[in-house]
């Protein structure tokens, strides 16, 4: 899958699983913080709707450990990418 | 019990003696699959296992230490790689080591928070992003009247139940947009292997002090653990239940 779909469906599974209703996936930047940005502005329990969104649409098996890559969404998709290739 | 075909998922923590054994009961005989753990007591184990037996009960016993995280953890990844989830966990095992403060012994409050506290805890981590993935979840963290009101010699016991009020709270904000409830039963004296171990001059008291003729059965308090793990119950998060006495009087 090229990485520019990835990071689409990404941002798509996360605008569509959070609600945000004032943000489209086409606003997300690809290397900005998702839990810093002042117009996304996710929290922790944001972060976990994204690790059962990665595994329910994605088959990305989360781990704990996995929590800090989902800063952003070029990080995700390093994650699901480097995951896929071990 | 539930909407749904599949049969729900339960884990009982001391699930074969006193409360945890009414509670197990009660809710494989609602047709739920019930996980009860015992620590060492296979006496107890067997014979829960025997009536599981002749009702012919979803009803698994299995000694697990909810003391030991790390086995409990791994031990929690297998329950749900073997039954396919764990939609309600039941945190219930509990022990006391009654003594005043004024002689306190370091052991024995290490012990009661390991057991009563830190191993729910634990065993609650292990079990929710299965809870998360299924939308579902209903954890029942079993407090006491001594967690609101404190008991004489029981600093360590009042502690670990009142601070499972509190986080039941926690847990409630968490994870209740995910489809996963949390509340707490407050049971007042019930009719224990633990309780009848009280002297009499301070089970009296007790009694007493909460208009009680005679101590709870532990069906009291199974009663309503099985109300709030039911479908009846599913706008109820956060809350926690006093079964036998007034909490608005004290």
């Amino acid at each position: 899958m090229d990485e520019t779909n990835l990071n689409f469906r990404i941002k798509e599974m996360i605008v569509r699983r959070l609600e945000l209703k004032h943000i489209t996936p086409a606003d997300i930047q690809d290397n900005v913080n998702l839990f810093s940005d002042a117009e996304i502005g996710l929290d922790s329990i944001d972060a976990l709707e994204i690790a059962v969104g990665l595994e329910q649409e994605f088959e990305f098996p989360f781990k704990e450990s996995d929590v800090p890559s989902l800063a952003s969404i070029n990080a995700i998709t390093d994650l699901l990418l480097g995951r896929r290739e071990e | 019990m539930s909407d749904t075909e599949q049969p729900r998922v339960a884990i009982v923590t001391g699930g074969t003696r006193g409360i945890g054994r009414s509670i197990s009961l009660d809710l494989a005989r609602k047709g739920i699959v019930v996980i009860a753990t015992y620590k060492s007591n296979d006496f107890l184990a067997e014979s829960l296992h025997e009536i599981s037996r002749e009702e012919n009960l979803a009803l698994n016993v299995q000694q697990q230490d909810i003391d030991n995280i790390d086995s409990t953890s791994m031990w929690a990844r297998q329950v749900i790689e073997r039954f396919g989830a764990v939609d309600i966990l039941v945190n219930n095992a509990g022990i006391t080591l009654d003594e005043l403060v004024i002689h306190q012994v370091e052991s024995h409050w290490d012990q009661v928070l390991q057991t009563n506290l830190k191993g729910h805890v634990f065993l609650t981590k292990s079990c929710l992003f299965a809870m998360l993935k299924n939308r579902f979840g209903c954890i029942i963290n079993i407090s006491s009247v001594a967690g609101l009101y404190g008991n004489v010699g029981q600093t360590a016991y009042s502690a670990t139940k009142s601070a499972l009020l509190a986080l039941t709270g926690s847990w409630a904000r968490e994870y209740g947009r995910f489809g996963v409830r949390c509340n707490a039963v407050i049971p007042a004296l019930v009719e224990t292997d633990m309780s009848s171990s009280l002297p009499e001059k301070v089970r009296d008291a007790i009694l007493k002090k909460y208009s009680l003729e005679y101590p709870l059965s532990p069906t009291s308090v199974s009663s309503v653990v099985s109300f709030l793990c039911s479908d009846k119950a599913v706008r109820l998060n956060g809350q926690s239940i006093a079964v036998g006495f007034n909490r608005q009087y004290f």
